[in-house]
């Protein structure tokens, strides 16, 4: 089965329309693209879009603490990762750049602090 | 009266980077008055990631840009001052300002580096009819609440505005649990960066209405929904295009104004166009040893340029605490056609730092491809390509020192060329 | 049993709850909203009129005259800002120059004292920014200025300081004549026993004379609409400039607040929904319409906000005051339109007499206090009182509202103080934080802190004005369910 997929590049600020073609899983055809940087996102946001979560996990005791994911999941993943952060309470001191969770829904990425709390 | 050689106004991206830089180039007694209980200024709201690029070549949230500067800062033993808020300045660089466990200081500076940054427009600057319901936010003020506080303003949303603070909302909102119905834009593009709509909107299937507006808001105790409208090209609202749209929250991303009260109470001379002050070369105000930068002088895109303006700034100012002989003639930078406004809007060629200057300017519209002119009253001084112009998306040009001295120049004009778009690789 | 209820937290109730707190007896007042001034006194245009206006004879015009004389005692009694700027009527061609003579005499017949007509150069000399068509104006040095809200609530503080209930969030469902002829109000919150009632409820006094099976009459609601605009403008206008008046209306004009704000509005218009207090598209056109007729450079991009406000017009289009003759202790105050802001003080004197005729003894109280608790606005010190304040008491140090200069300490005091505030919008009336150009951007989230805990409630509780206007509506990640599926890609 072939599936048409239209990629808005964010590489520059021209916001090409890139529309790839997929067969299989695999890439039949590229088009309307104007760099090789634009190329490489469009196999990418493709292939295998991928996006660093950020959101806040609330402390004990106070108010909530901003964290992301060290580096990018799989976009689809996003909601599931919120989920199972929900629940998730942090005790501090934390500071930034400190693992708050580790592998993220099975990701193998590790959650970081980007804030801190004493 | 305290005495003090710089006082930076606010520690926010711009305060933090101005006050190192000038810590940097030998000022040494400085102190950063602060209003809120943290350094760190909006950065700490914007959870999100995408900052630093420019500055650190890599991919920080707000709040990891902010610590880097912060514990800059803390490292120099630079005095800061949380919780205190400047209520008066006078031109003589008198500061009132007063705190809870202060009281109320008089401060005598000898320098001041103004960097209050910027509030968001509201309803009533765009005179939204209807009800006045609880639910109506500006979309940093709900950013404030969903990311400091931890509290949801709102379930089913409703964005006015394609500002990027609205759009990086979009997302937020999205991602915990809320359902963001559309994002309405008057103009028939957006406002924020592609970057943003793509992964703020697009990812999530959120509608971007270009060309659209809320005529009305419905419901007396809190929001029940509102009317959107497409417009024409006055921006009238066409009534046979009305939708109503049910919610409990309208967001307002509709702009940023500079908050420039304590420059005007300083009789600083402001810019009409970009509600700041206008700046020289090294970002000094019409007030000698005044300077300001950021958000305050104009309402910047991305940190890392607030981050170098402020570099800039600090630098500046390091140099009028050094130096105190008065500079030479002042040329003036003349907007031309396409561009709404240019910042610095004054220069001294002679005198120009780091033998170079970034010139940072918004076009009117956006254009697919243009030739930027840059004139002198006398010649033509260079022209550049620019492809992919939008007004949301800041030029920033940088003159040699030897494009500018060495010539007896008056004035300086910039201009965009619309050019035939040339032919893709397609 | 109650000497005395209330019903109506306006201007008018609350003036007449302070002027009866006065005597020894018991009083309640009860009031639909969340707070007091949340009707027809909080949406109008501010000005203490001179008096030449309303038709000799009326109610409307003795009310008035006899209002104006008693508001800078008032005000200076209850620490109300209040400044007396003067008003102006303005006329842009000979017809309405004619006009300005018939209502100089009016005005003269009226009472009004210092009524002269001036002529073009010494009005553009006042009035720089005056249209140049003007050329002529009456010249009402008796009109001032005050803030309706913040009158209201002193009024309504000072009552209470003075024995006075309130009962908030308390409208009225009925009300029966007892087998001894005593008056039974009702309320969702309970039901008040009482000898007299006095129906001042604004767009609704119909609806409650009715309710008490009294005289039956009508009020209309006459939406006006307002435009706002930044301190920054504040010299656009000196006095309140009126346009040359029509029959049914005062017209649209361009006026300062007591505040330093300027405001243009309020147009006129009879709508049927007596809670229609939304501003509408054309509403707003045809005031910056009839603004630029009076100062044609207005600053239409420096405006903070909008609001309209309802007159509660009746079908004699006077005042209605006076006893039931149907139900025995009833007393109408109804039909209270514009100028009853000004007449409030006089309708007060005027109830009282009511009462004495309807056969209440009113006996002094010795410990009446006249003055409402201290109240300090901190933008208005100097430097030096500033000092002192903070050392007393280091909220005060503390600026939660920079638009408008407004502190920490203040803020609690409005929370504190007598009928105090419980809601977003009543901190506002009280202490103006949020009412500034960035319009509580900066400050709501802090004063929400504030309410929540100074009452001891959660944050989701705060509303921004009462029962259903809750700010916020959950926690983080409270409405995060699990759709099924781990894929959120399209």
């Amino acid at each position: 089965m072939e599936i048409n997929k239209t990629v808005t590049c964010i590489v520059c600020p021209k916001g090409c329309r890139i529309d790839v073609k997929v067969k299989n899983g695999e890439i039949v055809s590229i088009q309307n693209y104007d760099c090789k940087r634009g190329l490489e996102y469009a196999k990418n946001e493709v292939l295998d879009p991928r996006r660093i979560l950020t959101t806040t996990l609330k402390l004990s005791g106070g108010r909530v603490l901003p964290v992301r994911t060290k580096d990018p999941i799989p976009k689809k993943l996003l909601k599931k990762a919120m989920l199972e952060l929900k629940d998730v309470v942090i005790t501090p001191p934390v500071k930034v750049g400190d693992i708050v969770a580790k592998n993220v829904v099975g990701t193998g990425i590790d959650l970081i602090s980007t804030g801190n709390a004493k | 009266m305290i005495n003090k050689e710089l006082v930076v106004i606010g520690g926010g991206p711009a305060g933090l980077a101005a006050a190192i830089e000038a810590k940097k180039h030998g000022v040494k007694d400085i102190l950063l008055v602060e209003r809120d209980s943290g350094l760190g200024g909006i950065l700490q709201q914007c959870i999100h990631n995408g900052f630093g690029l420019h500055v650190f070549k890599e991919e920080l949230t707000g709040p990891e840009y902010a610590d880097r500067f912060i514990k800059e800062l803390e490292d120099m033993g630079i005095e800061v001052l949380l919780d205190t808020m400047v209520i008066e300045l006078t031109k003589d660089k008198r500061i009132i300002a007063v705190s809870h466990k202060k009281g109320l200081m008089q401060i005598q500076a000898e320098a001041v580096i103004l960097t209050m940054g910027c509030r968001e427009r509201t309803r009533g600057a765009i005179n939204i009819p209807g009800f006045r319901p609880a639910g109506i936010f500006t979309a940093g003020t709900a950013q404030r609440f969903v990311n400091i506080e931890g509290y949801m303003p709102g379930k089913e949303i409703v964005i006015l505005g394609s500002g990027d603070i609205g759009l990086i909302m979009a997302r937020r909102f999205t991602l915990e649990g809320a359902k963001v119905k559309c994002v309405a834009e008057i103009m028939p593009y957006s406002n924020g960066l592609t970057r943003n709509v793509v992964q703020c909107l697009e990812d999530y299937d959120i509608p971007l209405l270009l060309s659209h507006t809320v005529v009305n808001i419905d419901g007396r105790d809190r929001v029940e929904g509102v009317t959107i409208a497409q417009v024409d090209e006055d921006f009238k609202p066409i009534s046979s295009t009305e939708k109503y749209v049910t919610c409990d929250t309208l967001l307002l991303s509709v702009g940023l104004i500079p908050e420039n009260e304590l420059s005007k109470m300083a009789d600083i001379k402001m810019d009409d166009i970009t509600a700041g002050p206008v700046v020289n070369h090294r970002m000094e105000t019409t007030v000698p040893g005044i300077f300001a930068c950021g958000n305050v002088v104009h309402v910047h895109d991305l940190v890392d340029f607030v981050t170098m303006e402020s570099q800039l700034a600090g630098r500046g100012a390091a140099n009028y605490l050094k130096n105190r002989m008065p500079l030479g003639k002042h040329i003036s930078i003349l907007p031309g056609e396409g561009i709404r406004y240019a910042v610095p809007q004054l220069i001294d060629p002679q005198n120009i730092i780091n033998e170079k200057q970034n010139f940072f300017m918004r076009s009117t519209k956006p254009m697919e491809k243009a030739r930027l002119f840059i004139e002198s009253d006398k010649d033509l001084i260079r022209t550049k390509v620019i492809q992919h112009i939008k007004p949301s998306e800041m030029i920033n040009i940088e003159l040699k020192k030897e494009e500018l001295a060495d010539k007896d120049i008056n004035s300086l004009r910039f201009f965009l060329q619309e050019e035939g778009v040339a032919d893709g690789n397609q | 049993m109650e000497d005395v209820v209330i019903i109506g937290g306006g201007v008018t109730g609350c003036s007449i709850a302070r002027e009866l707190s006065r005597y020894d007896m018991k009083i309640t007042l009860v009031e639909k909203e969340e707070d007091v001034a949340c009707g027809t006194s909080k949406g109008n245009s501010a000005i203490v009129h001179a008096g030449f206006d309303a038709s000799p004879g009326t109610w409307k015009a003795k009310l008035n005259v006899a209002g104006n004389k008693l508001y800078p005692a008032l005000c200076e009694e209850l620490d109300v800002p209040f400044k007396l700027n003067g008003s102006l009527v303005v006329a842009i061609n000979e017809e309405e120059e004619m006009a300005l003579h018939e209502l100089l005499d009016r005005g003269e017949t009226n009472g009004v004292k210092g009524l002269r007509i001036i002529k073009r150069d010494e009005l553009h000399a006042l009035e720089p920014n005056l249209s140049p068509d003007a050329r002529a104006a009456l010249d009402a040095p008796t009109g001032g200025l005050v803030c309706p809200y913040e009158l209201t609530i002193a009024l309504a503080e000072n009552a209470n300081q003075n024995g006075v209930k309130f009962w908030l969030n308390a409208p009225v469902i009925g009300i029966d004549v007892q087998e001894d002829f005593s008056l039974l109000v009702k309320t969702p919150k309970g039901n008040i026993k009482t000898k007299y009632i006095i129906n001042a409820a604004g767009l609704f006094a119909d609806e409650v004379s009715k309710m008490a099976g009294a005289e039956e009459y009508t009020i209309t609601p006459r939406k006006g609409e307002y435009l706002v605009f930044d301190k920054q403008f504040g010299n656009l206008a000196k006095k309140a400039i009126f346009p040359t008046p029509t029959k049914i209306s005062k017209g649209i004009l361009v006026c300062p607040t007591v505040d330093g704000n300027i405001f243009i509005g309020p147009n006129s218009n009879n709508i049927e929904d007596k809670n229609d207090t939304g501003v509408n598209a054309p509403g707003i056109e045809e005031i910056i319409k009839g603004g630029k007729k009076l100062v044609p450079d207005l600053p239409l991009k420096n405006v903070i906000t909008s609001f309209a406000g309802l007159r509660a017009v009746s079908n004699t289009n006077d005042f209605i005051i006076e006893a039931s003759k149907l139900v025995k202790g009833f007393i109408n105050v109804g039909g209270i339109q514009s100028p009853g802001l000004t007449s409030a003080p006089a309708i007060a004197l005027m109830v009282r007499e009511i009462l004495l005729e309807e056969g209440l003894t009113l006996k002094e109280k010795r410990e009446f206090i006249p003055h409402r608790p201290k109240k300090l606005r901190f933008r208005e010190l100097d430097n030096e009182e500033r000092q002192k304040l903070i050392k007393q008491n280091p909220a005060y140090g503390h600026v939660i509202c920079r638009c408008e200069t407004v502190t920490e300490a203040e803020i609690i005091d409005a929370i504190r103080r007598p009928v105090g505030a419980r809601s977003i919008d009543a901190v506002k009336r009280r202490t103006r934080a949020g009412m500034g150009r960035c319009q509580g951007g900066f400050c709501s989230p802090r004063v929400l802190e504030i309410l929540t805990r100074e009452l001891g409630v959660d944050p989701l509780e705060i509303t921004k004005k009462g029962p259903g206007s809750n700010l916020l509506v959950g926690r983080i990640k409270e409405f995060l369910q699990d759709e099924g599926g781990d894929d959120n890609d399209k």
